[in-house]
C-alpha cells in the first residue's frame, strides 16, 4: 500500500516537466486513470477509517495512528488532485496558444490524436471563440508565432539583426537594405513581417 | 576635412539629426572593444532621437571595401557615415565613391591621420579631435595643404608615382619629388626652397613616426553625449570599459588615462549617489571607484595564480624561473600571508586578510620592485551576483572577441556564441577575399563581435568571458614560458624576433589580440632582464592557410608609457623588398599575414629605425 501513494502522480508530473518545451504530447491516458483510481481508493480507505473510530466510541486522541492515517490519506489525495490539474492545465494553457497562432496547419492532425476527446473539444470551441474575436479586427494581427500579438507595441522604432540577406525592402519611409550581418534601427511597421518570417530577429 | 573639437560635438550631431530626416545613415564599427563600446555609446544616443540607422561590423580594409560596394554605393540617399575606430589613416571620402551630399564622420584613436582628407575638395570628411592635439595637426595639414598646392600648380600630369606597389593598402602619402617651383607668394626662390624642404620633412615625420593612438573612441563619444545631455549609468560604464582598455593595451600611457578618470570621477560621483552602509538592493548596478591592483583579474582567481599570470608582477619578478618563483613566495611571507590562503580562490580567502591586503601590498611591493602596483579604476556591482572591476570587464570582453569557437571547446569553456546566423555561409562568402591570403577568424569574427554586443550588459555573459580569459591567459604564460626558456628569441639588428611553428596552444594565436597579448608579456620580460629594450616581432603559424599571423610591438621605456609604432611603415617597404605574399587588412598597420615560405626573407628585410 506504501508503494502507491503518490508515485502514479510523480510520474505524471514527471511527464509534464518533460515535455514542456514540445508542442504537445499524447495523453497520457493511463496515468490519468491511475490517479484517479488512486484518489478514489484512499478516499474509500479514509471513510472506512472514520466510519471505525465513529462506531467504536472511543475518545479521538486515544487513537493517534488512526488520526494520522487518515490525515495522511487525505493529504495524498490533495496532492493527487493538484498534480491532475497541474498537468490538465499545463496542456490548455499550450492549446489556447495554438489556436491564437497561424501556421500550425500541417501539425493540425498530428496534435489531434495527441488530445484526449475533452481536449479536442475544447480545442475546437476555443478555436471558435478566438476566430469569432479576430473577426472584429481583421486589420490588425493578434496572432502569437512571432506577431504582434494582444500586447501593443511600446517602441516606434525598433533594432534588428539581419539573419539572412533579403535585399532591398521598399517601405513608405524609404528604402532598406537588408545585408546579413548588420544591425539595423527601424521603423516596427516596417520590419514586422520579415521578422515572423524569420529573415531578422529583434534585439531587446 | 573639418576638424571637430569638443566643443562643436554637439553641432555635428546637430547636423546628423537634420540629415537624418531625408537620408540614411550608416555606422561602421571596428571589432575591438573601444569601438564596440563606443557604438553603444552612440546607438542609444541616435535612438533616443529616433535617428534611424544601420550598424556594419568591419575587421579590417577588405569589409570597409565591400561594403562600400555593396552598402554606400547602391544607397541614393545616403547622408551620413559614420565611422568607430576606423577610417583615420584610410583616405575615406575616396573610398566611399566621392560623394558630394555624403557627410563622413571619423571618430578614430588611430594616428597619424591621412591628410589626404584634408584636402578642399574633401570638406565632406569631419573629424572628431581633442582640443589640444589641433594646433599640431594644423601645422601638418598645412604643410601638406601647401605642398599639394605647388605640385598641382608645377606639373599637373604628373604621374603617380607611387612608391609602393602593394595594392591593399590606401594609407601612404604621395610624395612625389620636384625640382622646381614658381614663386608667386612674396618669398624668394630659395625661402621658398627652404621652406618646402622643411614641410617635406615634417610630412615625412608625422608619417613615418609610427602608429599612435589618441584619445579613446569611447571617451569622445561619451563626450558627445555628455554635451547633449544624454548620459547616464550605463554610458558612464560603456566609456570606462573603453579606455580603460586603452590602458591595459598600453595604448595610452599613464598620464593621459589619469586625465581621463579624473574627468570621469565627476561623473561617476554625480550618477551614483552613496545611499549609507547597508543600502545595497539586488537590482543595484552602480558604478566605484577604487584602486585596482595590475594583476589581472584577481578577484576571480587565487592571488597567487593572479600574480603569477600578469605580464606586470610576471615580468618584475621573473616568474617563469625557479628563483622567482621563490621570490613570489617570499612575498608573501613578508606580507604575513600564508601559502594556503593565497592559493584559496579569491572570494574564500580570510576576510581580515582581504582588508590588509591592499596596504600590505603598499608597503611590501616596492621592496621587490613592483612600484606602481596600484592604479585608480572604477567596479560596477550588478546585484548581489558580481562586482566587476573595470579592468575584469575589459579582459573578458576581448577574449570573448578575440577567441575562436573552437579553441575555447578546447580549453574547455562553455561560451554561449551567438547563434543567431547561419554562420557557415558567411563563412563561404568571405573566404573570396580576392588576392589576399584568407585567415581563420574570417569565420568567427562576426560571431564573435555579436557575442561581444550582446554580453556587455550581462553579468553571467561576463563571469564566462572571465572564465574563458583566465584560460587564455594560462595558455599565454605557458607559450612564453616555453619560449622564454628555449631560447628561441633572436635579436636581429635592433628588434627582437620569435617565430612559433608548434606548440599546444598555437590555434589559439591566429588573432592579433591574443598575439598582442603574448608579445606584451615577452617585452615586458625582456625589458626587465633583457639588456635592451627592443621592439618585438612575434609570428605564429596558421596551418590551414598556410600563413604567419605577424605582430609587432614596440617597448616603452617604462611600464606605463607608449612609443609610436613605426613597423606599419617598415612591414611595407619589407614586403617591397622582398616581393612577400602579404596581407595587410587589419585597421592596425603592425599586424600582418605573410605567406609561409616569404617570412624568413622577409624578416631579414626588416629595417626599423631605432
Amino acid at each position: 500500500m506504501s508503494s502507491m501513494m503518490g508515485e502514479s502522480s510523480y510520474k505524471l508530473a514527471k511527464e509534464a516537466k518533460r515535455t514542456s518545451d514540445m508542442l504537445i504530447s499524447t495523453y497520457n491516458d493511463d496515468l490519468v486513470q491511475n490517479v484517479c483510481r488512486e484518489i478514489r481508493m484512499l478516499h474509500a480507505r479514509a471513510e472506512a477509517s472514520v466510519r471505525g473510530m465513529r462506531n467504536s466510541n472511543t475518545a479521538p486522541p486515544n487513537v493517534p495512528s488512526q488520526l494520522t492515517q487518515i490525515m495522511l490519506h487525505h493529504l495524498t489525495i490533495k496532492r493527487n488532485k493538484r498534480i491532475l490539474f497541474a498537468y490538465h492545465h499545463q496542456r490548455l494553457e499550450k492549446l489556447k496558444e495554438l489556436s491564437w497562432g497561424i501556421g500550425r496547419q500541417s501539425q493540425e492532425r498530428q496534435i489531434k490524436e495527441a488530445l484526449s476527446k475533452e481536449e479536442n473539444d475544447f480545442l475546437e470551441s476555443y478555436g471558435d471563440l478566438v476566430n469569432n474575436y479576430k473577426s472584429h479586427f481583421l486589420d490588425i494581427d493578434l496572432g502569437g508565432n512571432g506577431g504582434v500579438g494582444l500586447d501593443p507595441p511600446l517602441d516606434l522604432f525598433i533594432e534588428v539583426r539581419v539573419l539572412r540577406d533579403a535585399g532591398k525592402i521598399i517601405t513608405e519611409y524609404g528604402e532598406l537594405n537588408l545585408t546579413k550581418g548588420n544591425q539595423e534601427f527601424v521603423r516596427r511597421s516596417d520590419v514586422e513581417t520579415l521578422i515572423k518570417a524569420g529573415y531578422l530577429k529583434h534585439i531587446a | 576635412m573639418v576638424l571637430i573639437t569638443e566643443s562643436y560635438f554637439s553641432r555635428a550631431f546637430e547636423r546628423i539629426k537634420q540629415d537624418s530626416v531625408e537620408g540614411n545613415c550608416v555606422l561602421f564599427v571596428a571589432s575591438d572593444v573601444d569601438a564596440i563600446c563606443a557604438c553603444k555609446i552612440f546607438q542609444s544616443i541616435l535612438k533616443a532621437d529616433l535617428i534611424q540607422h544601420k550598424l556594419v561590423p568591419v575587421s579590417g580594409h577588405q569589409d570597409l571595401e565591400k561594403a562600400s560596394k555593396d552598402i554606400v554605393a547602391d544607397d541614393p540617399d545616403l547622408r551620413t557615415i559614420i565611422m568607430l575606430n576606423c577610417g583615420a589613416p584610410l583616405e575615406v571620402f575616396e573610398l566611399f565613391g566621392n560623394r558630394e551630399e555624403v557627410k563622413i564622420y571619423v571618430i578614430d584613436s588611430h594616428r597619424p591621420f591621412n591628410l589626404d582628407s584634408c584636402l578642399p575638395e574633401s570638406k565632406n570628411v569631419l573629424i572628431f579631435e581633442d582640443a589640444s592635439e589641433k594646433s599640431k595637426l594644423n601645422e601638418y595639414m598645412d604643410a601638406y595643404e601647401d605642398i599639394m598646392v605647388d605640385e598641382d600648380d608645377n606639373n599637373s600630369e604628373m604621374d603617380d608615382s607611387n612608391d609602393e606597389e602593394d595594392d591593399n593598402n590606401d594609407d601612404r602619402p604621395r610624395q612625389r619629388r620636384r625640382l622646381t617651383e614658381k614663386g608667386d607668394d612674396g618669398l624668394s626662390r630659395s625661402e621658398r626652397r627652404r621652406k618646402r624642404q622643411r614641410q617635406r620633412r615634417l610630412l615625412t615625420e608625422y608619417y613615418e613616426s609610427g602608429v599612435y593612438h589618441a584619445n579613446s573612441t569611447a571617451g569622445q563619444v561619451y563626450a558627445l553625449a555628455t554635451q547633449l545631455a544624454r548620459t547616464n549609468n550605463d554610458l558612464l560604464w560603456l566609456a570606462i570599459i573603453g579606455i580603460t582598455s586603452q590602458y591595459i593595451f598600453e595604448r595610452i600611457d599613464t598620464d593621459k588615462y589619469l586625465k581621463y578618470i579624473s574627468l570621469l570621477n565627476d561623473d561617476v560621483a554625480r550618477f551614483n549617489l552613496i545611499h549609507g552602509e547597508g543600502a545595497k538592493r539586488t537590482g543595484d548596478s552602480s558604478i566605484q571607484t577604487e584602486e585596482d591592483f595590475r594583476f589581472m583579474l584577481f578577484r576571480h582567481w587565487s592571488l597567487q595564480d593572479s600574480m603569477y599570470h600578469s605580464g606586470y608582477v610576471a615580468s618584475k619578478l621573473g616568474l617563469w624561473k625557479e628563483f622567482g618563483r621563490r621570490r613570489l613566495l617570499n612575498m608573501f611571507a613578508k606580507m604575513g600571508f600564508s601559502i594556503q590562503q593565497c592559493e584559496q580562490v579569491y572570494t574564500h580567502m580570510d576576510i581580515n586578510l582581504k582588508e590588509i591586503l591592499r596596504n600590505k601590498i603598499e608597503t611590501v611591493a616596492p621592496l621587490y620592485g613592483l612600484t606602481d602596483i596600484c592604479f585608480p579604476s572604477f567596479a560596477r556591482t550588478f546585484g548581489w551576483k558580481q562586482r566587476f572591476s573595470a579592468s575584469d570587464a575589459v579582459y573578458s570582453l576581448v577574449t570573448l572577441l578575440e577567441t575562436s569557437p573552437e579553441s575555447a571547446i578546447r580549453l574547455g569553456e562553455d561560451v554561449l556564441w551567438n547563434k543567431d546566423e547561419d554562420w557557415d555561409a558567411l563563412e563561404e562568402a568571405t573566404d573570396n577575399i580576392g588576392e589576399g591570403l584568407s585567415s581563420i577568424r574570417r569565420r568567427w569574427w562576426m560571431r564573435n563581435f555579436y557575442t561581444v554586443y550582446d554580453s556587455m550588459d550581462s553579468a553571467e555573459e561576463l563571469e564566462r568571458g572571465v572564465k574563458l580569459c583566465m584560460k587564455v591567459q594560462r595558455a599565454v604564460v605557458r607559450q612564453s614560458t616555453a619560449v622564454l626558456e628555449k631560447r628561441a628569441v633572436r635579436v636581429i639588428k635592433n628588434f627582437r624576433t620569435v617565430v612559433m611553428r608548434d606548440g599546444p596552444d598555437l590555434p589559439l594565436f591566429q588573432h592579433p589580440l591574443t598575439l598582442s597579448k603574448l608579445a606584451l608579456f615577452l617585452t615586458d620580460a625582456y625589458r626587465e632582464h633583457g639588456n635592451r629594450n627592443l621592439p618585438f616581432v612575434i609570428a605564429s603559424y596558421d596551418e590551414e592557410h598556410e600563413s604567419f599571423l605577424v605582430v609587432a610591438t614596440t617597448g616603452a621605456p617604462t611600464f606605463g608609457d607608449v612609443r609610436k609604432n613605426p613597423f606599419g611603415m617598415a612591414f611595407q617597404k619589407a614586403a617591397e623588398r622582398t616581393q612577400a605574399r602579404i596581407s595587410f587588412d587589419s585597421f592596425e598597420t603592425s599586424v600582418l599575414q605573410i605567406h609561409k615560405n616569404d617570412l624568413d626573407l622577409f624578416i631579414e628585410n626588416l629595417f626599423v629605425a631605432a
